[in-house]
C-alpha cells in the first residue's frame, strides 16, 4: 500500500444502488438514482427536502463527478472553493491548482458541461484541494474509473494532501474497481470478430468561441488516419489519453457533432453507414425515465420496433443475470437496467456500428464485462459492429482490434490501427 | 477574417460594482415591466409623424432596443441563439392563442383589442427571452459566494439563499444544450421521431401532433430533473460558507 493511502477507507459495492445508497448515508447529501425515473426522483428529492439537515463539512467527489462541480467552469469552481477556506485568491491560484493536477489553464473558462469524464474527476480533485484547509474529510466515489492509467499519480497526490493535513479519505468504489485490491482479474470470452469500414478523411470539428458570460475561446480538432486497413473489426476499443478527443470522434461518427472539412463514417457489408451512440453520461440519455418508460417513448411510433427492443433488453438482462426475472423486480429500475435498455433500444434499429463511451462507468467489473460480452454477442447476430472507448485494461484482451488516438500537435489528433 | 469585437466597457457582466449592473440591467428592461416608455414613444411618433399607429412602433423599437443592449455581452452568435429560442416561443404562443380565439368564441369572445394584444405578447416574448439570460448570467455566482464568506449577520443568509436560486436559473441554460445532444442522438430530425414505421400518409397528420406534446412534456420533466439534480450538492457547499463564519467580517455585504 502506498503511504498516501494509509489514512484510505476503501468500501467496495456490487451495485452502483448500493454505492449511492452508502454515500447519501454518509454525507447526508441526496444523490438521486436517475435510472429509476421520475417519481423516484420526486420521492427522493422531497424526502431530502423534509429532512434537510447540517452536513459535516466535506469534500466530496460524487458518484457522478459532473454532479460535484456546482458552478458553470473551473475558474469559479476553485476560486471559490479557495475563497471558503478564508484565503483571498485569484486566477493564478487557481490555475495553478489545475495544471497542479494535469489539466490545462485554457481549461479555466470552458463550461463543465464540455469536459470529458477524466477531465471532470481531474477537476474534482483540484477542488477537493482546494477545499482542504475547511473540510473535515473527503468522500470520494470511484476516483480513478475515468482516468488513463497515467494519471492515477493525481488520485496519490490528493490522498497525499488530506494525509498531511491529517483528514481522512473515505473511498466508495464498485467491485473490481482498479482500486480494489482484493478484485482477481476477470477475463472475458472472446466474440467472434466482424469487419466494420471506418473511413477517417480528415474531419474537421470547430468549436466556436464563447463571449458570454465567460470569454473562452475558439478551437478546432482535426483527425487524421495514420496507418493500418481502413477494415477494422468488432469489437474494437478506441483509446487515448484523458482529453485527447475520444468522444468527440465518437460523436463526430454518430453525426451529432457537425464537420467542418473532410469526412469521417462507417459503413457495413450492407452499405448501412448508421452510427448509434451511448454517451459516458448514459443515464441522460434515459430523459429522465425508468427503462421501459424510455422504451416506449422511443418507439411510441413504431409497435414492431418497440416488441424488438423490448425482447432485446429482457434477452440481455436474463444472459447477464442468468436467470428469470419478474416484472416487479427492482433490477429493472437499477443503472445496469438503464445502460441494458438503451442498448437495446439502439440495436434493435440494426445501426452498422454502436459506440459505447466508458460502458463500465456506474458498473461492477463483472457485471460490466457481462454488459458488454452480452451486447457483442447480440450485435453481431444483428450484424452490428460495437466499439468500445474506455481507459480499463481489461477491454484490451477483449477487443479485435484497438484504434489509439494520440495528440501530435495542439489541433491535430493521429488515429492508428494496432492490431491485438 | 477579422472578427468584430464590441469594446469591453459595453459588456454588462464587465460592470462594476455588483450594485451598478444591477441598476443598468433595471434601466434597460424598465420597458418591459411598465407601459410608460412605450407610451412616451407612441406619443413621440405620433407627433412626428402624423396618421403613424405609434403604440403598434413603439413595440418593435423597444424590442431592437433591448436587443441592442444585450448584443455586445452576448456577442452576435449567441444573441442569434437566443433569438432562434424566443422566435419559437413567441410564434407558437402567438398561433395557439389566434387559433384557440378562432375555435373558443365562446370562451375568447372577439374583442377589436384581440389582435394588438397578441403582437404585444409576440414583441415581449422576443425581448424578454434574451433579456432575462442576459440578466442571470450577468452576475457570477461565486463572486456573490466570495463576498458572503467575508459577511455575517441577517445579509448573509438572505444572499445565500440568492446565490442558490441564482445558480439555480443559470443552470437551465446549461441542462438544455446537453438534453439536446442527446435528444439530436435520438431524433436526427429534431422534429420527427426516429423510429416511425407506424406513420402513413394522412395517419402522420394525426400522430405529429401527438408526438410533439408528447415531446414537450418530457423536455419539461428532464429539464426540472436535470435541474433539480444537483441541488443538493449546491446546498451542501452554500452550508459549508455559512459553516465558516469570520467573526471579524463587516455586518453587510
Amino acid at each position: 500500500m502506498n503511504s498516501a493511502e494509509k489514512k484510505m477507507t476503501i468500501s467496495a459495492f456490487d451495485t452502483y444502488e448500493g454505492l449511492v445508497d452508502n454515500f447519501v448515508q454518509s454525507t447526508g447529501i441526496f444523490f438521486p438514482k436517475m435510472a429509476a425515473g421520475r417519481g423516484e426522483f420526486f420521492r427522493g428529492f422531497s424526502q431530502w427536502l423534509a429532512c434537510l439537515r447540517k452536513s459535516k463539512p466535506l469534500a466530496v467527489i460524487t458518484p457522478d463527478p459532473a454532479q460535484g462541480l456546482a458552478l458553470p467552469n473551473a475558474i469559479q469552481i476553485i476560486t471559490s472553493a479557495l475563497n471558503q477556506s478564508g484565503s483571498n485568491s485569484g486566477e493564478a491560484e487557481a490555475a495553478m491548482l489545475i495544471e497542479k493536477y494535469g489539466l490545462h489553464t485554457q481549461m479555466l473558462t470552458q463550461p463543465v458541461s464540455t469536459l470529458s469524464g477524466g477531465e471532470l474527476l481531474l477537476l474534482n480533485f483540484a477542488k477537493a484541494e482546494a477545499q482542504c484547509g475547511h473540510v473535515t474529510a473527503l468522500a470520494a466515489c470511484n476516483p480513478v474509473f475515468w482516468l488513463n492509467h497515467s494519471r492515477h499519480k493525481y488520485w496519490l497526490n490528493l490522498c497525499r494532501h488530506y494525509e498531511i493535513q491529517e483528514k481522512p479519505v473515505d473511498v466508495l468504489i464498485l467491485r473490481g474497481d482498479q482500486l480494489d485490491v482484493s478484485a482477481g482479474s476477470d477475463k472475458f470470452p472472446p466474440v467472434a470478430p466482424l469487419p466494420v469500414n471506418l473511413l477517417v478523411d480528415a474531419p474537421l470539428v470547430n468549436f466556436p468561441e464563447i463571449q458570454f458570460p465567460v470569454f473562452h475561446a475558439a478551437s478546432k480538432l482535426q483527425y487524421s488516419w495514420a496507418s493500418g486497413p481502413e477494415e477494422i473489426f468488432s469489437p474494437f476499443l478506441l483509446t487515448g489519453d484523458n482529453g485527447v478527443g475520444k468522444s468527440i470522434f465518437a460523436r463526430l461518427l454518430a453525426g451529432i457533432l457537425p464537420i467542418s472539412a473532410g469526412r469521417a463514417f462507417v459503413m457495413n457489408s450492407d452499405g448501412n453507414r448508421n452510427v448509434r451512440l451511448l454517451f459516458q453520461e448514459a443515464i441522460a440519455q434515459l430523459f429522465a425515465m425508468s427503462p421501459f418508460e424510455y422504451l416506449r417513448r422511443v418507439f411510441s411510433s413504431s409497435r414492431a420496433l418497440l416488441a424488438e427492443a423490448v425482447g432485446l433488453f429482457r434477452s440481455l438482462m436474463q444472459a447477464m443475470l442468468s436467470k428469470q426475472l419478474s416484472d416487479d423486480d427492482q433490477i429493472w429500475n437499477s443503472l445496469l437496467a438503464g445502460k441494458a435498455c438503451l442498448i437495446a433500444a439502439r440495436l434493435a434499429e440494426k445501426p452498422a456500428l454502436l459506440l459505447l463511451d466508458e460502458p463500465g462507468w456506474g458498473l461492477s467489473r463483472s457485471d460490466a464485462g457481462n454488459l458488454i460480452f452480452n451486447t457483442c454477442r447480440l450485435a453481431h447476430q444483428l450484424g452490428t459492429g460495437v466499439g468500445i472507448i474506455s481507459h480499463q485494461p481489461e477491454w484490451h484482451d477483449f477487443a479485435a482490434s484497438n484504434l489509439k488516438l494520440k495528440k501530435i500537435a495542439p489541433e491535430q489528433v493521429e488515429i492508428s490501427h494496432e492490431p491485438i | 477574417m477579422n472578427r468584430f469585437e464590441f469594446p469591453a466597457f459595453l459588456k454588462l457582466q464587465n460592470l462594476r460594482p455588483w450594485w451598478l449592473k444591477m441598476a443598468v440591467l433595471i434601466l434597460i428592461g424598465y420597458p418591459l415591466i411598465s407601459n410608460r416608455p412605450a407610451g412616451i414613444i407612441a406619443v413621440g411618433l405620433e407627433k412626428l409623424v402624423p396618421e403613424t399607429p405609434g403604440s403598434v412602433l413603439a413595440l418593435p423599437i423597444i424590442t431592437f432596443f433591448i436587443w441592442a443592449c444585450c448584443l455586445p455581452s452576448l456577442g452576435t452568435a449567441k444573441l442569434l441563439d437566443y433569438l432562434a429560442a424566443a422566435y419559437t416561443m413567441a410564434i407558437t404562443t402567438v398561433v395557439s392563442g389566434a387559433v384557440l380565439r378562432g375555435l373558443l368564441p365562446a370562451l375568447f369572445p372577439a374583442d377589436s383589442a384581440d389582435n394588438f394584444r397578441l403582437l404585444r405578447v409576440y414583441f415581449n416574448i422576443l425581448a424578454v427571452f434574451p433579456y432575462s439570460l442576459t440578466f442571470l448570467n450577468s452576475f457570477a455566482v461565486s463572486n456573490l459566494m466570495t463576498r458572503l464568506t467575508k459577511t455575517r449577520g441577517r445579509f448573509r443568509d438572505a444572499g445565500l439563499h440568492l446565490a442558490l436560486a441564482l445558480r439555480i436559473c443559470q443552470h437551465v441554460g446549461e441542462v438544455i444544450p446537453k438534453l439536446l445532444l442527446v435528444w439530436r442522438e435520438e431524433n436526427p430530425d429534431m422534429l420527427l421521431p426516429r423510429c416511425r414505421d407506424d406513420w402513413h400518409s394522412i395517419s402522420s397528420l394525426l400522430r405529429w401532433p401527438v408526438w410533439i406534446i408528447r415531446s414537450i412534456s418530457q423536455w419539461i420533466f428532464a429539464c426540472i430533473i436535470l435541474t433539480f439534480e444537483p441541488i443538493p450538492v449546491m446546498v451542501n457547499e452554500i452550508e459549508q460558507i455559512d459553516e465558516s463564519r469570520d467573526s471579524d467580517a463587516p455586518d453587510k455585504i
